[in-house]
């Protein structure tokens, strides 16, 4: 190897200076297009995915605020008309009620001393399940104000009403199952048929236990006739009108003879004789049917 | 830009040099150094006949004669010779059809200067000491 091909060698190697030449450089890059005067359709869309994508969570969190917002306002909306409903309906019915018929309260007479008249003005009846009322009663609301008005406005009706109820249903009524517990004080005239016996203690000891010493004789036919006797009467007083009984006053009559039965029954232990006979004298007043 | 002229030193067979060889530029070396060559610029050339006996590194390296050390090249590494020894390149690497290599060939990625810290406690109690 002689020194030029060393030469050669090592000029391999030597570092080559670099001339860097801005002007073919520029002159061999592609033309660019003009810059536009605004951005581009396709720079906006970027720009605004990218604000899409920046403003995601704080989107979707509001969206959320708002339908948690509207939800409760509208419940709140819901809450505030049913109490609006329930409360205002009836002070208009009652205003309403007043201004109509302001003297007709008065002449209520018996049904002035009930406050609110909450039997209906006619009884209901399947028709009135079978029609379809356009206008939606609310949930809370469980008494109707427009029947209140109606039976406030003319008393008069719903007093009559209860009279021409006709005997047919008086008797479906009282053949009811419902009307079970009610018989009950109609079997109070035992009791109230032997209310006459309170007479008995009036009387002397001496005559009473006389008279308990004679029944004995004829208490069988006495007793079957006086069941007998209850019996009719049972199955008779509820077709018979009882026009001049309030419904309001029932219970008290019935504490009365309850009141009554008690004391016959807190009396009856000074006579030794069992109860039955001592009643059996009351029946004895009564009608004998032979 | 002025193309700097070349610089080359040439070591001719029948030379023995025993110990380390710097140079600042490239060498051709047909002689025999028992030693380290070190050469920061240009091509380190061992060539046809030559011999070192210890660690070579520059930054161009062609191996036509015999290594008995490790090498190490910064940039281009060409062996047509026999290496005894690892080789260690940081750019590309060459094998000619008679390279004969005993050792292993490791690439670095990156520049790393050997033993820094021994060094930079060496300069720190250089300064302490002046």
């Amino acid at each position: 190897m002689d020194l030029r091909e060393i030469q050669a060698l090592h000029a391999q190697y030597t570092a080559q200076p670099v001339i860097i030449d801005i002007a073919s450089h520029t002159a061999a890059m592609p033309a660019l297009a003009a810059p536009d005067a605004g951005p581009g359709a396709r720079v906006r869309a970027l720009a605004f995915a990218g604000l899409l994508r920046k403003a995601g969570k704080p989107a979707l969190i509001a969206l959320a605020i708002a339908a948690v917002a509207a939800g409760g306002g509208m419940s709140i909306a819901r809450i505030w008309r049913a109490m609006h409903e329930t409360v205002v309906a009836p002070t208009t019915a009652v205003a309403s009620a007043v201004k109509q018929a302001p003297g007709s309260i008065p002449a209520s007479g018996p049904q002035g001393e009930m406050p609110i008249d909450v039997n209906p003005a006619r009884p209901l009846t399947s028709s009135d399940f079978d029609t379809h009322r356009p206008v939606a009663q609310s949930a809370l609301a469980n008494v109707d104000a427009r029947s209140l008005a109606a039976a406030n406005s003319n008393p008069a009706s719903a007093q009559t009403v209860p009279t021409s109820r006709p005997a047919a249903e008086n008797v479906a009524a009282a053949a009811s199952p419902i009307r079970a517990p009610r018989q009950s004080p109609p079997v109070a005239p035992v009791s109230a048929v032997a209310t006459p016996s309170p007479a008995a203690p009036t009387t002397p000891p001496a005559t009473a236990e006389a008279q308990t010493r004679n029944q004995p004789a004829q208490p069988s036919p006495a007793a079957s006739s006086s069941t007998t006797q209850v019996k009719s009467a049972v199955s008779t007083t509820p077709e018979a009108p009882r026009p001049e009984q309030r419904p309001a006053l029932r219970p008290l009559h019935r504490v009365t003879r309850h009141a009554s039965a008690a004391t016959n029954t807190e009396t009856s232990p000074e006579s030794a004789a069992p109860a039955q006979p001592k009643a059996q004298p009351a029946k004895s007043g009564d009608v004998q049917l032979f | 830009m002025k193309p700097q002229p070349l610089n080359v030193t040439l070591l001719s067979a029948g030379l023995s040099i025993h110990g380390n060889v710097f140079l600042d530029h490239g060498l051709s070396s047909f002689a025999i150094v028992d030693g380290n060559i070190v050469s920061n610029a240009g091509l380190l050339h061992i060539g046809q006949g030559g011999m070192v006996k210890g660690q070579v590194e520059g930054e161009h390296v062609r191996v036509d004669g015999t290594v008995e050390g490790d090498v190490h090249a910064r940039g281009v590494l060409e062996i047509n010779g026999r290496v005894i020894g690892n080789v260690y390149y940081y750019g590309t690497i060459r094998l000619g059809p008679r390279a004969s290599l005993e050792g292993q060939v490791k690439r670095k990625s990156d520049l790393t200067i050997e033993n820094a810290a021994s060094n930079v406690q060496q300069l720190s109690r250089t300064v302490a000491s002046v």
